[in-house]
């Protein structure tokens, strides 16, 4: 009987320890972490506000549609595995035309982000977050 | 079964699985990488940079609700039948022209104009881009289809009180970064006769405002449709605003 309960409790512990192991992996791959400051405001109106101290995407109404690029440097001496991630309540309005890929030393990406606001979308002022995270992209 | 044994299966399984993952994850890396590159630094000490673009674009869905009341619904000319003796011409600023003779269109009550605001605190120029150009709006043998535009300020205080027509594009004052004498407006109107994805100019220096106004500028659309225009289903167009930032 304890025998059972032994191979049971090593059973258990595989994908446990596998799923810590592998979390464990990718976080020891994070060389850095950018964060992208992402703003939009929902009203009545179309309005631009082009300042680039955030990705701004200025005013548009409910159903309207935006777009706008940022380029992500790899000023770095190694290769890196570039992910990138939208956090907040703009997540699922925003899509990245590049949400992974690899950029070698001293090169660049530039990334488009497209945000469609919902029609039923509440009017007021949206911040979101981009998180670009460099991977180590080899041992 | 005894305590140390048990210890020691329990003991081998973790030191097992861990070992196993660990390889397992080295070796898809190793896949990965090998799929996009073939060689690399030996150095991890990255640092990376990130560059917003100077520039935002904005792209008008004229079907969307809930606008203000300058553009609330599409700027649709409706169905044209074309006159036999001359061009028909139709500018949407003549949209509240009910009796129809200015077009031979059946669109009416339509905006006037698009209204594009700058709600943020950096002055920027404007351009225009249509996803279909003057020769895919309106079919025709001659060269005298056209579907164009034209600017002009718009200006409303903080309550959207009456228009007084300052700010909006203003004539930049560095000859150094602008065109010269270039008007700020397009005040002619301008044909969409190129290649869909072309950016004509539509507003330069598009001014901000601290004051709680908002200054801004219109877009109003024109189309002439020539005597031997062909008939076709319902033709839509697309316009892209791209704001550039001025540093």
């Amino acid at each position: 009987m304890k025998s059972a309960y032994v191979i049971l409790i090593a059973i258990a512990l595989v994908p446990l320890i596998a799923s810590i192991t592998y979390l464990g992996y990718q976080r020891s791959l994070i060389v850095e972490v950018k964060e992208i400051e992402m703003a939009l405001e929902v009203s009545t109106i179309y309005g631009f506000n082009v300042n680039s101290s955030r990705l701004n995407l200025g005013t548009l109404p409910q159903g309207g549609h935006a777009y706008r690029d940022f380029t992500v440097v790899n000023n770095g001496e190694s290769t890196q595995n570039i992910e990138l991630a939208v956090s907040g309540p703009m997540k699922d309005w925003t899509t990245l035309s590049y949400e992974r890929f690899v950029l070698g030393p001293g090169m660049n990406q530039t990334v488009q982000a497209n945000v469609h606001v919902p029609g039923n979308a509440e009017m007021k002022e949206y911040l979101s977050t981009i998180y670009v995270i460099y991977k180590k992209a080899h041992r | 079964m005894d305590n140390k044994t048990t210890f020691l299966i329990l003991l081998a399984t973790m030191l097992v699985t861990l070992g196993g993952t660990t390889i397992t994850l080295n070796k898809l890396s190793d896949i990965e990488m090998t799929r996009h590159i073939t060689g690399f630094a030996t150095s991890d000490t990255g640092t990376g940079r990130i560059l917003i673009a100077k520039q935002v674009s904005i792209v008008v869905n004229t079907t969307d609700s809930g606008l203000d009341t300058d553009f609330h619904e599409d700027i649709n000319f409706g169905s044209c039948v074309p006159f036999f003796t001359h061009n028909i011409n139709i500018t949407s600023n003549e949209s509240n022209d009910a009796d129809g003779a200015h077009g031979n269109c059946s669109g009416s009550a339509f905006p006037d104009y698009i209204h594009i605001y700058n709600t943020g605190n950096v002055d920027a120029n404007i351009t225009i881009q249509t996803d279909t150009n003057s020769t895919n709006f309106i079919s025709s043998g001659s060269n005298s289809a056209m579907f164009g535009y034209k600017t002009t300020n718009g200006n409303r205080g903080p309550n959207n009180e009456t228009e007084t027509f300052r700010d909006g594009c203003e004539k930049c004052q560095n000859t150094a970064i602008c065109a010269g004498s270039a008007p700020a407006n397009v005040t002619n109107w301008v044909n969409f006769r190129n290649q869909t994805g072309m950016k004509y100019f539509a507003c330069q220096n598009l001014t901000w405002s601290s004051s709680g106004q908002k200054p801004s500028f219109r877009t109003y659309l024109f189309v002439q449709i020539p005597t031997d225009a062909q008939s076709s289903n319902e033709v839509t167009a697309l316009l892209t605003y791209t704001g550039s930032e001025i540093s």
